[in-house]
């Protein structure tokens, strides 16, 4: 990446940061209100404490879970933002994954197609340009969405092959089979070429099978 | 100690945030102060004394570890429990190595920030005897 990229993608970032910031200190207000409403009805004696209750409850339940659903986005979105900070950091790839899959899932949703990141407790630390990193991920996907019928779900998830480790992107469908030739498929979308490229930089590799597609690194 | 007479200092710029939350913490039996700064709540700290702060560490100005570090000189003995946004949990960490005694993430679970003063303070009163 040249250093005006770089300069744009991290002005990008870090306004992006600043938003959620503010954007995570916005729902915490919220909740908090929310919170104090069920305090004031939990707490303060009233008539018809339990009609009030029963007519609240729903409402504030519903702040309360989207509240959470705005939380666990925003945080993921100041996460992202925040990997512009370095041209190559050490990062949790697996964290770093879990977080890009959570932003993803509305792409993937727009031309039917799930996402399901398979969950790992233990941390696969790589040092890397973390940004390129993730462009090599959402062309994995992006490439994909292009070819899969909808209903289809790819599943995120890391290989133990030891050395090199192995992110995967396994795909499958609950009532019809795959495309047969997935590689040649995925080689003649456009994005692509535009992962080969980006791998090549960072010393990832990708590999397209009948199952879906491997980055090796 | 018992939760009656906890008096929680609570430094945050969001002040409709600290407002809500003193508010809830005063229904459960606890008494709050809430300064909008770190001056101010340095300012504050001066005058009364506190069994606990909890600080914001996002903070214009005085931002919230600096905050954090003049506390520790004006009052060691005061446990001070951090916020944080999530994504910030390297300032958190950050703050324990200046001797906060934990951190939690915004936006918070009004349980978990009582058990964590009620925790913090009984470790601090521990310590006093």
């Amino acid at each position: 990446m040249s250093e005006q990229d770089f300069l744009k993608t991290r002005l990008f970032g870090k306004l992006t940061a600043s938003a959620t910031h503010e954007f995570q200190n916005v729902l915490a207000i919220i909740k908090e209100s929310a919170g104090l409403m069920e305090d004031v009805l939990a707490f303060t004696p009233m008539e018809n404490a339990d009609i009030l209750e029963e007519r609240l409850g729903m409402p504030l339940s519903t702040i309360k879970k989207q509240v959470a659903r705005g939380v666990e986005l925003v945080s993921c979105l100041n996460g992202f933002a925040h990997t512009t900070d370095h041209a190559r950091i050490k990062v949790d790839v697996v964290a770093l994954s879990r977080r890009l899959v959570l932003l993803t899932r509305r792409l993937g949703a727009n031309v039917g197609v799930g996402l399901v990141f398979e969950e790992q407790d233990k941390p696969l630390y790589l040092t890397v340009d973390a940004m390129q990193f993730q462009l090599c991920m959402s062309c994995a996907m992006e490439s994909l969405f292009s070819v899969l019928p909808a209903r289809a779900v790819i599943s995120i998830g890391f290989k133990d092959t030891g050395s090199p480790s192995c992110m995967s992107f396994s795909v499958n469908h609950p009532d019809q089979p795959l495309p047969g030739d997935l590689p040649g498929h995925l080689s003649k979308t456009p994005s692509w070429p535009v992962l080969m490229e980006a791998a090549a930089l960072i010393d990832v590799r990708p590999e397209a099978n009948d199952a879906g597609v491997n980055l090796l690194f | 100690m018992t939760k009656k007479s906890i008096k929680i200092l609570l430094i945050d710029d969001e002040e409709e945030f600290a407002n809500t939350l003193a508010e809830r913490l005063e229904l459960r039996g606890y008494e709050t102060r809430t300064a909008a700064c770190g001056e101010d709540g340095l300012g504050l700290l001066s005058k009364e004394s506190f069994d606990i702060a909890v600080l914001d560490l996002m903070m214009p100005g005085m931002n919230g570890l600096d905050t954090l570090r003049r506390i520790k000189l004006d009052a060691p003995d005061m446990p001070v429990v951090l916020l944080t946004g999530h994504g910030s949990t390297r300032e958190g960490m950050e703050g324990m190595r200046l001797g906060a005694f934990d951190y939690l993430m915004k936006p918070l679970d009004i349980k978990d920030l009582t058990l964590k003063i009620l925790s913090a303070v009984d470790a601090s009163d521990g310590e006093k005897k």
